[in-house]
Parts: structure tokens; C-alpha cells; sequence
């Protein structure tokens, strides 16, 4: 065997590749969670193909695309779709024109049903060992929290709307553990986080303009002190029951 | 030296929220994560040990990438960089096995590459295997040479540098690392 044949074999090793799950996994644990990488969805690669088409328009590009998914009935197929998947962007317009058909009271729990929603896919993602959508999935999960805060700006403050959002902040806060506890680690959600502080805040000032007794007094001191430990579920809580107790 | 690798991932983009460091270091990362796994691999020959050490060299890497705060402390060669992290990773590793090497069973069915037919794949792994087996009976210092000359594409000097022994000694070592594994091979076709 002559040098260069030996060489030849020795580069069939170059086979050697380690898996692209692990890749993706091992660099989010390192790097963090914003070091996500995301190849376009379907329909950026659709709007791709229009570019190059003379006269091109996004709107007619969207027209022709919600078309295309109508006439396919692709929605109903899409309801089972998860980040990552061809069909996942179908299944998030659904979700996104609940918008349109919800009061703007109800809004701010529609985001965090939505929220909770993106979360349970994540969970799913991550009991199926689905690594490839992982990384989506968080960044679907990221963008819906967003959107919830900003939904959560828009509340009027009555107490059955805070009751809900109570509940809904609550069981985005399990689905969080659940996922985290199977090693995915979601980012600080700092938006929500900002959203329910502005939220107990303003319901705080609101409380203190209305005549308490001593006992509720001392109750809104606690809410206070909730609310300046961060602890703005529990802060909301509070102020549910001094709600009610006003009514 | 192979600088400027196509990453593992395709980098369609990078997310907005990613800081500076995060988006140099994930470069780096896309670039030598196959070449470090590879050196690894065939070093322990076990995907487990192999994933674990990997990922402890670009953890220090990171590490040490993101406490370097000045210009002047950030590293100048990354690939002799993490090759150094990752062979003292290794060296510790056999240190703490007591200096056994794990021949491990499941080393073959590491062609990943969906677009290879069976039947080719069938035959680069048993060339593969073969020369698998071989490699892992040079010493230390000779596997890493060669793996580094003809898998990576390193200069001589370049592993010299990260050898820190002369460009002399490195072509001596490959001159007597291919002589060895050329016997050892016709033992396989004779």
C-alpha cells in the first residue's frame, strides 16, 4: 500500500460526525438560551420563492400563500403541528386570530392560553426527545410570552380578569417547572415579569385610593411587600381578595 | 489550516437577543465542534465519553471566552486552543481509568451521513474500523499527529505549536506513525 492510498483510508474516518442533536443541545447548555439557531419556516421559504418572481408584492405573496393553505385544508392537520414543522405557522395564525374574535378585556388571557399552550408543545418536544424542534419550540415559547406581557397592559382591572390571569400565570408557572425539570432550560421571562409588575402596581395605587378598613389596610401592606419581593403572583392574589372583599 | 469550516448547522441568522460574545463564541463553536468531537472520539472510542469530554472542552472554552474582558486576553488560536483543552481532558480521563483504552464494541455505526448508500457505508466502515483498530495501537502522541496531520489538515507547525516540540520532530513522528499503521494494515489485506 503506497502513501497515498494509506492516507485515502485514513480520511474515511472524516465519517465521524458527532449527532446533530447532541450539537444542538450541548451548544445551548453552554452558550445559553438566546444561542438558538432557526432555519426558516415554511412560509419564509415560500415568500423566498415569490422574491425572485418580477413585480413582487408581499401581500399578494401572503394572498396567494393563505390561499394555497385554505384550498389544502391544511389547517386542521396543522393542529397537531409542533415549532419546526411544516404545518406549525398554519397552526399559529389559528391561535393568533383568536385575537380577533376575543374582547379586548379577554385578551390578555387569551395570551397567556396561548403562552401555556407553547409551553405544552415544548413539554412534548422534550418528553419525545424531538431535539430538533427544541430549539424552536423555546423561541415560539419566548415569542409568545412577549406577547402575552404586552396583552397584559391592556387589563382593566376587575376582578375576574385578574382571577383568570391569576390562574393562567400560575399554570404557565408549573408548565415551566414541568418542562425545566426534564433539563430544558427556559430563559427568565423578564416581559412577563415587567408586564405583572406594572399590572400589581397600578392596581396597588388603585387600592390605596379606595377607603379600607384597618384589617384590609394591613392586608394591602402584605400585597406591598409581595409586590417589592417580586413575588407578583402572590401579590395578585392579594389583591384579588381585597377586590372581592370591596365589591 | 482548514479555517472558515462549513458549521455542523446551517446559520440561516442569529437571534437578536444574543449579546456579542454569544454570537462570536457560537461561530467558534459551529466550527471546531465536529473536528474536537472527532479528535476525541477516536481517542476514547466511546460516543458517550466522547460526548461528555467535548462538551467539558468547550465549557472551559467559553468559559475562559467570556471572563476575557480586554483584547489582549482573548485567544489568538482557537483550534490549538481547544485542541490543548481537549487532549488534557482526554490525558486526564485515561489518568483517572488508570491508563486503560477503552476498545468499546459500538464504535462502528458512526456514518451518519444519510445521502451514503448502504452498500458504500458498509465499506467505508470496515476501511473505518480497520484503521480505527490500527490508529488506536499507536501511542499517545503518534494517534494525535495523525489524526491532527490527515483528518484536520493542521501544518506541521501548526502541531508543533500546539505539541510544543520542534516541526523536525513532528515529521519524524508522522514519517514513523505511517510506516507502522502501513504494516499494520496489510495484516488486514495481505
Amino acid at each position: 500500500m503506497n502513501e497515498k492510498n494509506l492516507i485515502k483510508k485514513i480520511q474515511t474516518l472524516k465519517q465521524i460526525e458527532p449527532d446533530k442533536d447532541w450539537v444542538a443541545l450541548t451548544r445551548r447548555q453552554i452558550i445559553g438560551f438566546e444561542d438558538i439557531q432557526i432555519r426558516p419556516s415554511f412560509a419564509d421559504r415560500v415568500l423566498e420563492v415569490f422574491q425572485v418572481l418580477p413585480g413582487f408584492s408581499y401581500k399578494l405573496a401572503l394572498a396567494t400563500l393563505a390561499v394555497i393553505v385554505a384550498l389544502g385544508g391544511t389547517i386542521g392537520f396543522s393542529q397537531a403541528a409542533l415549532p419546526g414543522d411544516l404545518l406549525y405557522p398554519v397552526r399559529k395564525l389559528v391561535d393568533k386570530t383568536g385575537y380577533l374574535l376575543v374582547s379586548k378585556n379577554n385578551q390578555p388571557k387569551l395570551g397567556l392560553e396561548i403562552a401555556n399552550k407553547r409551553l405544552d408543545e415544548l413539554t412534548m418536544i422534550a418528553q419525545n426527545n424531538q431535539g430538533r424542534n427544541l430549539a424552536p419550540a423555546i423561541n415560539e415559547f419566548r415569542q409568545s410570552m412577549v406577547e402575552a406581557a404586552d396583552k397584559l397592559k391592556i387589563v382593566d382591572g376587575s376582578p375576574k380578569i385578574t382571577k383568570e390571569i391569576v390562574d393562567q400565570t400560575e399554570k404557565l408557572r408549573e408548565n415551566k417547572e414541568k418542562v425545566e425539570a426534564m433539563g430544558v432550560v427556559v430563559a427568565e421571562t423578564k416581559e412577563l415579569n415587567q408586564a405583572l409588575s406594572q399590572l400589581v402596581e397600578r392596581e396597588i395605587k388603585d387600592l390605596e385610593n379606595r377607603s379600607l378598613t384597618e384589617e384590609q389596610i394591613g392586608f394591602l401592606a402584605q400585597v406591598k411587600q409581595d409586590f417589592q419581593d417580586g413575588n407578583y403572583e402572590k401579590a395578585l392574589e392579594g389583591i384579588l381578595i381585597l377586590s372581592y372583599s370591596q365589591e | 489550516m482548514a479555517e472558515g469550516v462549513k458549521p455542523d448547522c446551517p446559520v440561516e441568522f442569529l437571534l437578536p437577543g444574543m449579546d456579542n460574545a454569544q454570537k462570536q463564541f457560537s461561530k467558534i463553536y459551529d466550527q471546531y465542534i465536529s473536528r474536537i468531537y472527532r479528535f476525541v472520539f477516536l481517542r476514547v472510542n466511546s460516543v458517550d465519553i466522547a460526548q461528555d469530554l467535548t462538551s467539558e472542552t468547550f465549557t472551559r472554552a467559553w468559559s475562559s471566552f467570556a471572563k476575557a474582558s480586554e483584547e489582549k486576553d482573548r485567544v489568538k488560536n482557537w483550534v490549538g486552543f481547544l485542541y490543548q483543552i481537549a487532549r488534557n481532558l482526554v490525558t486526564d480521563f485515561y489518568r483517572e481509568k488508570g491508563k486503560v483504552q477503552i476498545i468499546s464494541a459500538s464504535y462502528s455505526p458512526f456514518l451518519t451521513d444519510p445521502s451514503i448508500g448502504l452498500e458504500e457505508k458498509a465499506f467505508l466502515s470496515s476501511e473505518a474500523d480497520q484503521i480505527k483498530a490500527v490508529l488506536s495501537k499507536l501511542g499517545e502522541e503518534q494517534q494525535e499527529v495523525i489524526i491532527w496531520r490527515y483528518l484536520e489538515g493542521l501544518s506541521n507547525k501548526e502541531i508543533a505549536k500546539i505539541l510544543d516540540k520542534p516541526e523536525g520532530t513532528v515529521r519524524v513522528i508522522i514519517h514513523r506513525s505511517l510506516e507502522f499503521l502501513r504494516k499494520e494494515l496489510s495484516s488486514f489485506n495481505p
